[in-house]
């Protein structure tokens, strides 16, 4: 049985899988994918996730507006949320921070990086 | 003589009797003067006999003392060859403690090793996977844009594919570029040579550094043994210093199998696939 769960939103499959694979070094961690941020929301209302990583540019709904509705809902408002963003998306990182991120990556991402900042957030030795 | 003794009848009648009386004076007196000097010596003797108690005394006080310190010594020996044992275990002891902080440093060294090979060997696997998820060329095309995009960190890049006669590169994706890329004839530039040679360049340098007259990566893309197009790298996003072997894998991997990819998606859609081969009705084992 897991004792975390992890919410992936992210509609690159390449990406996504990626991220999959390297959340499977991650003792006890279930891992949920999403393609975009309706679809996140969606997983959301379903179920409660200890952690969300999120893409900032998505279709549908982008990783921003993802954060905004997760922080002001108060089942998810304090779950920490990773967003990954590109090297020339400063802005876009920074609003998310603001926004409510507590923490990002950028790509191209590392699969050793992914995984000691979700073990950093959830508190994992 | 005592006049008393003169004239006691005894000494009036008889002058030998006096005589007699003398010598017996003179031996009382002797016998006086014996037993006090006897009295004397006595008591010197038991003056000297207190003094050698209290000496005997102040000995056995003193050797009980000695006793006791030779004890004392017997102890700091003792503690010391303890303390002698116990410096010989700390350094017993530092020294497995420092064999097993240089296994911990060995292991997590092998263990970082494994990870990183294991994350190398997982986005084979997606790369590989990804490339080969959609019979769509133009979801390929996207597939193989995001490989270079996510995985190795292209800032820049462009895939071209020769034509029938092979004689000009035509570019089918890219990426990063200021302008579209321009058709190349096969003999043009670094990817012309890649093309005619079939041979690929990675730089051993700083990826982000690449410019179109000298891109980080060139990769002849091969089809059945030929070579079919060339995939260019011009150069990395800003955090991409360098590539790792993981990155060389992953050139090599889109070489082999990008333009197979994109040729079953070309060919899938050119014409329904059918999976049952024709011949199957007569194949063994075929209903």
């Amino acid at each position: 049985m897991a004792d975390y769960s992890c919410l992936v939103v992210e509609d690159s499959p390449v990406m996504r899988q990626l991220l999959v694979f390297a959340l499977a070094r991650v003792r006890n961690l279930r891992v949920v994918e999403a393609d975009d941020g309706v679809d996140g929301l969606r997983k959301l209302a379903a179920t409660r996730f200890d952690i969300v990583i999120t893409d900032i540019n998505m279709p549908v709904m982008d990783g921003l507006k993802l954060v905004r509705r997760i922080r002001s809902d108060p089942t998810h408002k304090d779950t920490p949320v990773i967003i990954i963003t590109t090297e020339g998306s400063q802005e876009d990182r920074q609003r998310a921070l603001q926004l409510g991120a507590n923490a990002y990556i950028t790509k191209p991402i590392q699969a050793p990086q992914v995984i000691a900042k979700v073990k950093e957030l959830l508190h994992i030795e | 003589m005592d006049p008393e003794r003169k004239s006691h009848p005894k000494y009036l009648g008889d002058a030998a009797g006096a005589a007699r009386d003398d010598d017996e004076a003179q031996g009382d007196e002797f016998l006086r003067r014996f037993f006090r000097k006897g009295a004397r010596i006595m008591r010197a003797l038991l003056r000297e006999r207190d003094e050698l108690r209290r000496r005997v005394v102040a000995l056995e006080e003193e050797n009980v003392l000695l006793r006791a310190r030779l004890g004392d010594d017997a102890s700091v020996d003792d503690l010391q060859r303890r303390i002698d044992e116990l410096e010989q275990a700390r350094r017993d002891a530092s020294r497995r403690i420092s064999d097993a902080e240089e296994l911990r440093v060995r292991h997590e060294a092998d263990a970082a090793r494994a990870e990183a090979d294991l994350a190398g060997l997982a986005s084979l696997y997606v790369a590989t996977y990804q490339l080969h998820a959609s019979l769509e060329p133009g979801e390929v095309l996207r597939h193989i844009a995001e490989l270079a995009e996510q995985f190795l960190g292209a800032r820049s890049f462009a895939l071209y594919v020769a034509d029938d006669a092979g004689r000009r590169l035509l570019p089918l994706a890219s990426g990063g570029l200021a302008e579209g890329p321009e058709p190349l004839q096969v003999d043009e530039g670094p990817v012309g040579l890649a093309y005619l040679t079939g041979v690929a360049a990675v730089t051993a340098g700083d990826p982000r550094d690449g410019s179109a007259e000298r891109p980080a990566a060139v990769i002849p893309l091969q089809l059945q043994g030929a070579v079919r197009g060339v995939f260019v790298l011009y150069r990395t996003l800003a955090q991409k210093e360098t590539f790792s072997p993981g990155d060389r894998e992953l050139l090599r991997l889109l070489g082999d199998q990008a333009m197979p990819a994109l040729a079953a998606a070309r060919l899938y859609a050119d014409r329904t696939l059918d999976l049952v081969p024709p011949d199957y009705a007569r194949a063994p084992g075929g209903a």
